[in-house]
């Protein structure tokens, strides 16, 4: 009952005591109260991870005498009013997806940071910086490159207009009774269209059709509506390039390229590929491809080909592309996204390609290392193993269960329906599985998805630097990892770029630590008070 | 007869365009955004446009409006978002699978409820087995189906490993048709129909059981009774005639209970229309939610509809004006 | 008022309103189902009260380990009667707040929609004609509405909080209240006594106040009561399925937490106490309801 009391009771006096303690400035030399200030993030419908991060790092800022107003907004809404809506009230904390495009540096500095990028919710603009990130994306030379990339994350950290406080943990379970040589495909999540673990897989029995155990459908067959990146079609259709674990991006379809001019690149296809009608993949589909895409500016890839500006062949099996402006990025973020298509399937086509029902045609048709089998919404999709294919796995086949929630993914993993699982469950889930279950194994995937917290740049008190940096050091990225995150996810690195992204990430700038007092020193020099109810006011103008 | 027919079928028609009507305007002044998932990825603002505008999401509301309902008249919902492809493609297939947990679940559900409710309402009134009977029928009839799901999928999944925990079949079983006549199909619909019985069964039984205490005191029961015949039959015909009232009942609840059946799908990862209409109402695909909403109230207006006709045809004291 | 003492100055004068409230309820304990039921209501009322009292941890309290890793998913301890979630926190204390918002939602719901339904219900089958026609079309649009899918898209239009929930839930139940309470307003009307007082000069107010609530409070109680439970199970559901307040914690979001989180098999002792204070909620309801039901209709007719 004493300690009951006693709980009750230390909310009341902790800011009072401090207040009493830590206080020089009497009331009336402080400006106004800095007012409740609004904290956006992911509703619980995109995992309570968002609400739990937003809750402890609020419960440590409110220690600089803040009040917070808790947000909850739809994934959708957030997107689009407030990431490239440009509708932060006060502070955001969400996060970023371990896409495979965004293992190079361009996203994290320019895209989420240039003054006018679309996605630059943050709303901070500083003219120096952006022309230091725009320069870096035309810089052919890589080591010239990383020098700029690391230039401007040093100039990024001293403004700090909003931070990393986490980097993603995913995760993978899968059946080691059935399967072998499942790899990770770290520092990127287990997209579909990857090499690992989907195509290095081993199968140990007489059952060699790879079962994942999945959340979602897939939409289409059809490349150009696609939504997904990096989505199930990437098995389908060949890209040029492919990402591997190590994070390099390595030839496939594309045998070798090479930037013979800052906007031209020559890409030699490999020898002796099919489409799955058996017709020669040559530089003809590729060239049809691209061209296609130039000209119909398909919405759902606009991202990626906003700078292509077209192909030509050369000969059977080289051709070039011709970008509008340089663009270091282009290997990367386009070659393993961008796709073949058979133009002998496609060129007479009447219609609305973008719109195309590919399977109704049946024209479901790549040069990737699985072809087309059945698909009934909501329920299954199976893909067969494409034997002629120069990497095709060892194996029958690989289906998508769309089991829309986690309780059957679960029971699927458990049941041995399902060999493999890598979204949906938590991680922890996943990892509490693999320890339970001996049939399962668990692989963690540290990613470069990241959790930020933005801050709305342009209104007060966000304004001024000193507090930003106040809130950085108040920023608590521990107990967001391992409150929020349940230990899966890692405290991130300083600066905009995820350390996971290796040789681009600045290793150079000061860690900066967790610690409240520092953070109410600095506030206290830079004119900032509290007042008798420990509530945090502005300097005096 | 005939022109009351008819006022009732006009009746309906003006409700179902109320419905569509208030169902168009909630679904386009929500506040989510179609295209999120591409402008996260760095979609443009001409190209976000341009979607906008295939979809049919420019113009004023009036416009879209207008096209809209002129689309429904000819059956035509247009295509979902997501799928890009037209409505009914998506959906008729969905369809089939929820029918297939609904109709056996809720006919099964209604035979049981009104045999156990004639039992229980024939039985001595404040005797063990009446109390027995509407206290267990009360309390079942408060369990909420997604904890009906819970327990089922723990007890004979989990635990006794009888019945397989999700979806409609194992992976690589026969497609079409043809895989509805499968013992594998039957394996996996087995929880899935027995939470709907579970679901519908207790009203179905308490409303049986008030028409029985009902009629067992009208003086042809008791004129039968006097004929000596046995109390099995004696039963039967107080149990005939308190049918009318449930199956008036039981057509508007039919169709409500087939929109609660969504929550027995999702926790069953059965697909049907009803887990499609809450995916697509998360993933914003307006044209499949509101088609699958459509046609819910649409079920619900026609059994209502149905309900009075079979009312008037089976109790000769009602008169049509 | 002045009336003639012929033909029966007392039936003129009607019954008042809190005296027939007052016997319905009296009445209500000799049933002995609906006693047990009130008497599991009258608990987790004081449950509900009670509960930041009670409950030993902050709900959304992350609960560490000495190691300093986070404590998920404790089997029951002294520490944690209940064990703890997946997140680490303490079962029992996100238990204990839950009756706390099903209560809320339930009797803030069930309070509007009996007062909507009494109003329509009581002007519908009162006035009658044009009135009668309007307000009767206007329900039969709000009774086509399917339920479940509806209160899925408002909730997710509106933006998932506890306010939102509770309109929706009214929005959706008044019209069947609406239809019962002016079924039972037409039957009372043709009561010779209301004529009576009618043909004495009484007022309409006069008459629906003494002569016609006074009669049909037991289908207005019974229809709150069973409101109650709806919006409860409601709430449940829309919680379950994702769409509950992220801000305030409920027995349905606590199972869509073991739920999404794949910990529903195995975590017993998160998944049944929820479950079992829904049934046992909603199914004591469920028992005051009956216990009306047999009161307003001796006969046990329905509809």
């Amino acid at each position: 009952m004493k300690n009951a009391f006693r709980r009750l009771a230390l909310p009341v006096w902790l800011p009072v005591g401090i207040a009493a303690f830590g206080n020089v400035a009497a009331a009336q030399e402080l400006g106004e109260r800095v007012p409740d200030l609004q904290i956006a993030y992911y509703a619980a419908d995109m995992g309570p991870m968002y609400e739990q991060s937003a809750r402890v790092l609020s419960e440590e800022w409110s220690k600089l005498g803040l009040t917070f107003r808790m947000q909850p907004v739809q994934f959708s809404t957030f997107i689009s009013n407030i990431m490239v809506g440009g509708g932060l009230e006060d502070m955001a904390v969400f996060t970023v997806g371990a896409d495979p495009d965004r293992v190079d540096p361009t996203y994290w500095l320019h895209d989420l940071g240039a003054c006018g990028a679309r996605r630059n919710g943050a709303k901070w603009c500083d003219e120096a910086y952006s022309a230091k990130v725009r320069e870096q994306r035309e810089m052919v030379d890589q080591t010239q490159r990383i020098a700029a990339v690391k230039q401007a994350q040093q100039h990024f950290y001293d403004t700090m207009p909003w931070w990393p406080a986490t980097n993603t943990v995913y995760g993978m379970v899968w059946n080691s009774d059935k399967w072998e040589n499942v790899t990770s495909p770290a520092p990127v999540a287990a997209h579909e269209g990857l090499i690992d673990p989907w195509l290095s897989a081993k199968p140990k029995t007489d059952d060699r059709w790879f079962d994942w155990a999945h959340y979602e459908d897939v939409t289409t067959y059809n490349p150009l509506a696609e939504e997904g990146a990096v989505g199930w079609l990437r098995f389908v259709y060949d890209t040029f390039a492919k990402n591997n674990s190590k994070g390099e991006t390595i030839p496939w379809a594309a045998a070798s390229w090479e930037f013979t001019e800052p906007t031209n690149v020559k890409i030699t296809l490999r020898q002796g590929m099919t489409f799955h009608d058996g017709e020669a993949v040559t530089a003809d589909d590729a060239v049809f491809t691209i061209n296609k895409v130039v000209e119909l500016q398909p919405p759902a890839m606009s991202s990626r080909i906003a700078n292509l500006a077209g192909a030509e062949k050369v000969d059977d099996l080289t051709f070039n592309i011709k970008l509008k402006t340089p663009d270091a990025s282009f290997v990367t973020t386009v070659l393993p996204y961008a796709f073949i298509l058979p133009e002998h399937l496609w060129a007479n086509y009447e219609g609305d390609m973008v719109a195309r029902d590919v399977v109704a045609d049946g024209v479901a048709i790549g040069s990737g290392p699985f072809r087309f089998k059945t698909w009934r919404i909501n329920e299954i999709h199976e893909l067969e193993t494409f034997k002629e294919h120069f990497q095709a796995p060892g194996y029958d086949g690989v289906r998508r269960l769309a089991l829309g929630q986690a309780d059957a993914i679960r029971s699927a993993m458990l049941s041995g329906t399902g060999d493999i699982a890598t979204m949906v469950l938590p991680v922890a889930a996943m990892s509490d599985l693999a320890t339970q279950n001996n049939h399962l194994d668990f692989l963690e995937i540290p990613s470069h998805g990241s959790m930020l917290v933005w801050l709305n740049n342009q209104k007060a008190p966000f304004t001024d630097p000193a507090f930003r940096k106040a809130m950085r050091v108040a920023t608590s990225k521990e107990r967001a990892a391992v409150e929020g995150w349940l230990g899966f996810a890692v405290p991130a690195g300083e600066g905009p770029v995820p350390k996971q992204l290796g040789m681009w990430y600045n290793a150079d700038l000061p860690e900066i630590t967790f610690d409240i007092e520092a953070a109410r020193a600095a506030l206290e020099q830079a004119g900032y008070g509290w007042d008798a109810q420990g509530r945090l006011h502005y300097p005096k103008k | 007869m005939r022109a009351y027919i008819l006022r009732r079928l006009a009746q309906s028609v003006l409700v179902i365009w109320a419905v569509t009507t208030i169902m168009f305007f909630m679904f386009r002044v929500m506040p989510a955004d179609p295209t999120a998932i591409l402008l996260e990825r760095g979609l443009s603002d001409e190209a976000r446009n341009a979607l906008l505008e295939q979809w049919g999401l420019t113009g004023s509301l009036w416009d879209q409006y207008v096209a809209y309902l002129g689309n429904l008249l000819v059956g035509d919902f247009g295509s979902s978002f997501l799928y890009r492809k037209p409505v009914w493609e998506v959906l008729t297939p969905l369809i089939i699978n929820t029918l297939w947990i609904a109709v056996p679940g809720l006919l099964l559900g209604a035979a049981l409820g009104a045999a156990i409710g004639t039992a229980v309402g024939w039985a001595r009134r404040g005797g063990k087995l009446e109390r027995t009977g509407i206290f267990l029928a009360t309390v079942i009839r408060g369990v909420p189906n997604f904890v009906i799901g819970i327990a089922l999928l723990t007890v004979f999944s989990s635990t006794l490993g009888w019945f397989p925990g999700f979806g409609m079949g194992d992976p690589g079983q026969n497609v079409g048709f043809a895989r509805y006549f499968t013992l594998d199909f039957l394996h996996h619909l087995a929880l899935p129909l027995i939470a709907v019985i579970i679901y519908f069964m207790p009203e179905n039984l308490l409303l049986m059981r008030s028409g029985v205490v009902e009629n067992r005191t009208e003086d042809y029961i008791e004129l039968v009774r006097a004929k000596g015949v046995s109390q099995g039959r004696v039963a039967w015909h107080a149990a005939r005639n308190s049918m009318l009232p449930l199956i008036t009942w039981l057509f508007p609840a039919l169709a409500e209970t087939i929109a609660g059946i969504v929550v027995i799908e999702i926790v069953f990862s059965w697909p049907g229309v009803g887990r499609e209409l809450v995916l697509a109402v998360t993933r914003q695909d307006y044209p499949v939610a509101q088609a699958a909403f459509f046609l819910l109230a649409v079920m619900i207006v026609l059994a209502n509809l149905a309900a009075d006709l079979v009312y008037g045809k089976l109790d000769p004291r009602v008169v049509y004006k | 008022m002045n009336q003639p003492s012929s033909p029966d100055a007392a039936a003129i004068r009607g019954r008042s309103l809190l005296g027939a409230m007052g016997q319905s309820l009296r009445l209500l304990t000799t049933d002995s189902f609906a006693v047990v039921g009130l008497a599991v209501l009258l608990l987790f009322v004081v449950i509900a009260i009670s509960a930041p009292w009670i409950a030993p941890y902050e709900p959304f309290k992350a609960m560490m380990t000495e190691s300093g890793r986070l404590n998920r998913l404790a089997p029951p301890s002294s520490a944690h009667l209940l064990g703890t979630t997946s997140f680490g926190n303490d079962v029992l204390s996100q238990f204990l707040h839950g009756f706390r918002v099903a209560l809320l939602v339930g009797l803030v719901a069930a309070v509007a929609v009996g007062l909507i339904s009494t109003i329509f219900g009581v002007v519908s089958g009162y006035f009658g004609g044009y009135v009668d026609d309007v307000l009767m079309r206007i329900t039969d649009v709000a009774l086509s509405i399917p339920t479940l899918p509806f209160s899925i898209v408002a909730v997710a239009l509106l933006g998932p909080s506890v306010e939102n929930i509770i309109l929706v839930i009214t929005i959706l139940f008044w019209r069947n209240g609406a239809r019962i309470i002016r079924s039972a307003v037409l039957t009372e009307r043709e009561r010779v006594y209301v004529k009576w007082a009618r043909a004495a000069g009484a007022s309409h107010l006069h008459i629906i106040m003494r002569h016609i609530l006074p009669n049909i409070v037991r289908v207005i109680f019974l229809w709150v009561t069973m409101s109650v439970a709806f919006a409860v199970l409601t709430e449940a559901s829309l919680s379950f399925l994702g769409l509950g307040d992220p801000t305030v914690i409920s027995w349905g979001q606590m199972l869509n937490t073991a739920f999404s989180s794949g910990n529903l098999r195995t975590a017993w002792w998160w998944v049944i106490p929820p479950s079992l204070a829904l049934v046992l909620l909603v199914s004591s309801l469920y028992l005051i309801g009956r216990a009306y039901e047999e009161q307003t209709n001796p006969r046990l007719r329905r509809r």
